[in-house]
């Protein structure tokens, strides 16, 4: 094991080239340790203005120690080395056992911002949005993140693509600013068989995402699956400021499959001005770059002990979903408990259905469900609108083999609600 | 004094209440550090954490030396603002390498907290929590611990997992009825969102109080 002793602190001129030389000189020994105090400056932070880049095999471990970005740094603060080097797009180019682990509580801070949003990206001479992870990894093969608070970051906290056999754990997000696109974890194409583990906090955007959308040709790795697949999520106490707690979508050819979540808990840490349109969101028509997901595009998504306080609904289902459970469903506070409408913000403190045809990011809702069970579906009084609201269907969705087992409202919640021919048939217990 | 902001210490052989107490203060006037107790320490009367301070008890046992007393606390406990949201307190972690604790530790007011690793032993109560968000209570072992972990009012947002004990009165419980001296104004009682999983005992985890609710128990 390495630490920042061996190296001469005098010869660095940031905090970034520092640690950069201190991990090529860990390489060997395969681990590096960052302490509580920069030893270059005295500091109780390290200034973070180059991504601090991680070869295979490696493991940091933040003792308890603070990196911040600088405010105007156009990086992450860790990304995997090999990614935009020769091959990156290729299975020889892929990285295994890459491992950040925190102890005590570290912290990763973005705090300020460089303006590149996800609209300024690659304009002006900006560099793309990319740089606005905080950490960034691609084709990696074996990896582990755990114990860390990810702070104020200045896009989507944690972004994977094409990574695998890995784990996320003890991950606290928090987020005090307000602009566009703070998620706190994004799955994209090419994640499989990963497990996000007691993940806390409040992010801007979605909290937990698992998008299989688009074809960002900059990061298709050629011969590996495009698809999202064998995921589980378990343990999450968290919320997002305005969007979906665990958003997940397949759209443009890929699939999500063979995805587990339990436990989630909605909670806004005692910030009321936070309120997701949804707790979950299992499949969206939107925000594809050449079509949606075709029936079958997502499938075996199984869901379980969901605990909703606010909202627009605790599950939001749409487009398309197969051979799928959805049980244990607690609702109080919001709209509806389960539902195809999509909702939307208006300020912080307002949700209004989402206009179908002036939204051009949303057409129109509706699913079509086979062989999806709903099994105890709960309600309390405070709940808004209707248990179930399936009102908004597209002209050719359809429900086969699906029905709900032990929907449970009291008097003044409205009873399940269904367009007439594309009903949901309701079994009591 | 290390410049790294990690102290290594090794017990006097007596009362090291002084010793380990100037370690979490050097911490606590940078702003964040970590202390390792390797091997048996003891202590007479109370070690006050502050934020984003670690402390590791690695290959041995700190014991206190008067069992009435809180081994272990944060530091706001001593100033009039622990009464307060301005006083709340954050990144405390008390983590076990091979290490025990033998006294009782209490956060309260505290948020994003962890106590990982530790086995308590032979004292009356284990862990006493109060107004407490964030935190993570993760492979804890009791022995000899009548209450093991005591989540009062307050207590939300916390991970307890992987929690083993003996034979021993409570394992975890949760309540939110009100505790004589002990108040943080405008924060609330409720004892909600915790997620307690694998606890390995005779007692199962109990909830107590108008305000216990919302906490999934596997």
């Amino acid at each position: 094991m390495k630490n920042l002793s061996a190296l001469k602190y005098d010869s660095f001129s940031s905090d970034s080239q520092m640690l950069n030389a201190a991990v090529m000189l860990a390489k060997e020994s395969g681990t590096l340790v960052i302490p509580p105090i920069n030893p270059r400056t005295g500091n109780t932070v390290y200034f973070i203005d180059e991504s601090i880049l991680l070869p295979s095999d490696f493991t940091v471990i933040l003792d308890n120690c603070h990196l911040k970005l600088t405010d105007d740094a156009e990086c992450n603060i860790f990304r995997n080395e090999n990614l935009y080097k020769d091959g990156y797009l290729t299975k020889r180019g892929e990285q295994k056992n890459v491992r950040i682990i925190g102890k005590g509580h570290p912290v990763l801070d973005a705090a300020g911002h460089n303006d590149i949003f996800e609209w300024s990206s690659e304009k002006d001479g900006r560099p793309s949005v990319y740089v606005n992870n905080v950490i960034l990894m691609h084709n990696v093969d074996g990896f582990e993140i755990s114990g860390i608070e990810i702070k104020d970051q200045r896009w989507w906290g944690m972004n994977f693509l094409f990574c695998s056999n890995g784990t996320i754990s003890d991950i606290t997000v928090r987020t005090d600013s307000r602009f566009s696109n703070q998620d706190g974890i994004n799955l994209r194409v090419g994640c499989h068989h990963i497990k996000l583990e007691r993940i806390s906090g409040v992010s801007g955007d979605d909290f937990i995402a698992l998008s299989a959308i688009g074809n960002p040709e900059k990061y298709l790795v050629s011969g590996k699956s495009t698809d999202i697949a064998y995921v589980e999520i378990k343990d999450i106490i968290a919320s997002s400021m305005h969007e979906g707690i665990i958003t997940l979508r397949a759209n443009d050819g890929h699939k999500v499959h063979h995805i587990s979540i339990e436990n989630v808990i909605e909670s806004n840490y005692g910030n009321e001005n936070v309120l997701p349109y949804t707790t979950l969101l299992l499949n969206q028509a939107a925000f594809f770059a050449k079509e949606p997901g075709r029936h079958g595009s997502m499938h075996h998504i199984n869901v379980k002990n969901i605990y909703t306080k606010s909202g627009g609904a605790a599950i939001t289902v749409g487009n398309t979903l197969l051979d799928s459970t959805v049980e244990n469903i607690y609702a109080s506070g919001c709209i509806n408990v389960v539902t195809t409408l999509s909702y939307d913000h208006y300020g912080p403190t307002r949700l209004v259905k989402r206009g179908n045809s002036d939204d051009p990011n949303f057409p129109e809702d509706g699913i079509s469900l086979e062989r999806v069970t709903f099994k105890n579906i709960v309600a309390d009084d405070t709940v808004k609108g209707a248990v179930m609201d399936f009102t908004s269907m597209r002209p050719d969705d359809f429900i086969k083999g699906s029905f709900a087992v032990s929907v449970i409202y009291p008097k003044g919640v409205q009873a399940p609600v269904f367009v007439k021919g594309k009903e949901l048939p309701i079994i009591d217990e | 004094m290390d410049v790294r902001g990690c102290f290594y210490l090794k017990s006097s052989g007596n009362d090291d209440r002084l010793a380990i107490q100037n370690a979490l203060d050097c911490c606590s006037n940078f702003g964040r550090g970590t202390v390792v107790l390797e091997g048996d320490f003891f202590v007479k009367g109370t070690l006050y954490i502050s934020d984003y301070t670690t402390v590791i008890i690695r290959n041995g046992t700190l014991s206190a030396l008067d069992k009435k007393e809180p081994l272990l606390t944060n530091s706001n406990r001593l100033l009039p603002r622990t009464r307060t949201l301005f006083g709340t307190q954050k990144g405390i972690s008390i983590l076990g390498e091979n290490g025990c604790v033998s006294g009782k530790t209490e956060l309260v007011n505290v948020s994003d907290f962890l106590v990982r690793g530790i086995k308590f032993l032979d004292t009356e109560e284990g862990v006493f929590l109060a107004y407490v968000t964030g935190g993570r209570l993760l492979d804890i072992d009791f022995c000899g611990v009548k209450s093991c972990i005591r989540a009062a009012i307050g207590t939300r947002n916390c991970y307890f997992s992987n929690i083993k004990t003996s034979k021993e009165e409570h394992s975890i419980s949760f309540s939110s009825d009100r505790v004589d001296g002990c108040v943080v104004y405008y924060y609330g009682p409720d004892v909600t969102n915790n997620i307690v999983r694998e606890i390995k005992s005779d007692k199962a985890p109990k909830s107590f109080g108008e305000w216990c609710k919302n906490n999934i128990i596997l």
